[in-house]
């Protein structure tokens, strides 16, 4: 290789380094003076800040010719990574609020440093993950991202559930992505390298070779841990219980998005091109219809849990898994307006699920529970709470007039599109059960009398504002969706999809 | 004359155990083995890979890589472990069990 296409290719990653910067100031603040340590949050939040802001700037180059250039590059930074990386960062940013408003993270004063420490590490695996493009670069992105998480989620040190959490989050992922790893090797072994461009086609052959079909299930129950689709999603009821609320937002969250970018790369890779442009999948033996029955479990199964579960972040735990395997779905089918459906969805997917997260956060200091049960009459207690609390759960059912319901209808366009009716009648099935367990919690809100008469804090405007900037876009997407739909299509028609 | 075969099933047989270790063992340590063998396996067959056949990618970097991945996994595993002992007094997978439906 020349040496300006190395400096090309080094400056790929350039948001990462940004990433890698702050880091090491951070940890160098944190064994400083008090005074500087409780800057931290500040610099964390302008690291990010940067971050978003150069990862913007050098889009535009990144669109041009980079993947044609080098399609065994390691890393790849074209519209589609673009546009997964964007969502990271910017939700990372709201990560920080949340993390200033986590009384049970701050309760452990001295370690504040440490916490941004881990959230950073966090970060940098979720970039890299979205531009891996390779298996072995997507798996050390994979342990990147994990190792930290393994131990945020143990972050309350003498809390038996946290440090439970930790515990299982720590056994299962480390056997799904060992197994994944010896998957690769099937994999290399019968293709002969492990760059994601030379697996074209070996999704769609999969009878002829039975290390392809082993090394390609490992593989997908490495992904599929990471973003909990069914059957590998023991951890997230768990994880999500355990660990502080913050925490938890961002697993299901953020780590979900890095985990689908990595898992679409890796299949739209393995389906051949014509298969992909023909948009119309003979459901043998290949990957789409094994993605297709990994779907309608993972949603039958995340929403009929769901029903049954009476701690709040259980049940968002539940409800996300119904969320992946509607991605999941959108995945299947391959095709154009499938890929057009996943960062749709992604980005309502953000927006809502931090909302409803924030809501239980700011619950949880006021009546410290996470219990539905002690939600009763809220409404009336928190009325701005509690109607933001009905946006959030409205859009997550995906009814009109808000955004989620455009997320699922550009997932059901591309499922009809390439003819999976099977997959649509689960999906629209599972609909209906998510209303039922979404308006529970309202019905609790309002129309259940609260055992106490206390009258509790009110919020600060901060929190208001907070809560509205994610509230509000929901509502207005819920009318006026075409921008959203039009910036995915552009990022990915660049991208070459 | 030993050829990729021998390493094939060498590999599939520690794969196995380190499987069957990870899920039938009790103890957190014992379970933490089956995934060093789980790791290792990987990592032999990706040098075997390499030894035997004519592939683009160079597994004794691969195998590298995933030798510092263990390790800083069984560093963070065993923080972790040391902490759960110190809340439960013991480090039995079974007998963990506060978060239930």
């Amino acid at each position: 290789m020349e040496m300006t296409n190395q400096l090309n290719y080094l400056s790929t990653l350039i948001p990462e380094y940004i990433i890698i910067f702050f880091l090491m100031v951070i940890v160098f603040m944190d064994i400083s003076k008090e005074k500087i340590a409780a800057k931290i949050p500040l610099v964390a939040m302008s690291g990010i800040f940067l971050a978003i802001i150069v990862a913007v700037i050098f889009s535009g180059n990144f669109y041009s010719t980079e993947k044609i250039l080098d399609p065994n590059a390691i890393f790849v930074n074209d519209g589609f990574a673009f546009i997964f990386k964007f969502m990271v960062l910017a939700s990372s940013l709201i990560m920080i609020y949340f993390f200033r408003h986590d009384e049970e993270v701050n309760s452990y004063k001295g370690r504040k440093g440490e916490f941004y420490i881990l959230f950073y590490s966090m970060v940098l695996g979720m970039l890299l993950l979205a531009s891996a493009n390779d298996l072995i670069s997507a798996y050390v992105a994979l342990e990147v991202l994990s190792l930290p998480s393994y131990v945020a989620a143990g972050f309350l040190k003498r809390d038996n559930r946290s440090s439970e959490a930790s515990l299982k989050y720590l056994l299962f992922g480390s056997a799904a992505s060992g197994v994944m790893l010896f998957g690769i090797s099937l994999i290399m072994l019968s293709v002969g390298s492990t760059s994601f461009a030379s697996l074209t086609g070996i999704g769609t052959v999969i009878p002829a070779d039975v290390l392809v079909v082993m090394g390609l299930l490992f593989i997908i129950g490495g992904f599929g841990y990471k973003i909990s689709m069914v059957p590998f999603h023991f951890w997230a009821p768990d994880v999500f219980e355990g660990s502080p609320v913050s925490v938890t937002t961002f697993l299901s969250v953020s780590s979900k998005i890095a985990g689908v970018a990595v898992f679409a790369r890796f299949v739209l890779s393995s389906i051949s091109p014509e298969l992909q442009t023909a948009g119309i999948l003979d459901l043998g033996m290949n990957i789409n219809s094994i993605l297709v029955f990994f779907s309608i479990i993972t949603m039958t199964v995340g929403n009929f849990t769901a029903i049954f579960q009476t701690n709040m972040k259980r049940l968002l735990a539940y409800s996300s898994i119904g969320h992946i395997g509607f991605i999941v779905a959108a995945l299947a089918c391959g095709s154009e307006n499938g890929m057009l459906a996943i960062p749709t969805y992604l980005l309502i997917y953000t927006l809502m699920n931090f909302g409803a997260f924030l809501v239980i956060l700011l619950i949880k200091s006021r009546i410290n529970s996470e219990d539905i049960r002690d939600y009763k009459g809220l409404g009336y207690k928190m009325p701005f709470l509690s109607v933001m609390m009905v946006i959030f759960m409205v859009s997550l059912a995906g009814l009109p007039p808000t955004a989620g319901f455009w997320a699922k209808f550009y997932v059901f366009t591309a499922i009809m599109e390439s003819k999976l009716y099977l997959l649509a009648i689960a999906a629209i099935f599972n609909t209906v059960v998510a209303v039922f367990y979404y308006f529970r919690i309202l019905k609790t809100l309002y129309f259940e009398k609260s055992d106490s008469e206390e009258v509790l804090p009110i919020l600060s405007t901060g929190n208001k504002t907070v809560l509205a900037l994610l509230g509000v876009p929901l509502l207005i997407l819920g009318i006026y969706f075409s921008p959203v739909i039009e910036l995915a299509r552009e990022t990915l028609k660049i991208a070459g999809f | 004359m030993v050829g990729l075969n021998h390493f094939l099933i060498l590999t599939s047989i520690l794969f196995s155990l380190g499987l069957f270790g990870v899920i039938t063992r009790k103890n957190a340590i014992t379970v933490l083995m089956g995934l060093e063998l789980i790791l290792n396996a990987a990592s032999l067959n990706f040098v075997a890979i390499t030894r035997f056949t004519d592939v683009a990618a160079s597994g004794q970097v691969i195998s590298l890589f995933i030798i510092v991945l263990a390790a800083s996994e069984a560093a963070i595993a065993l923080a972790i472990v040391l902490n759960l002992y110190k809340n439960f007094n013991n480090v039995n997978v079974d007998e963990i069990n506060s978060l239930k439906e």
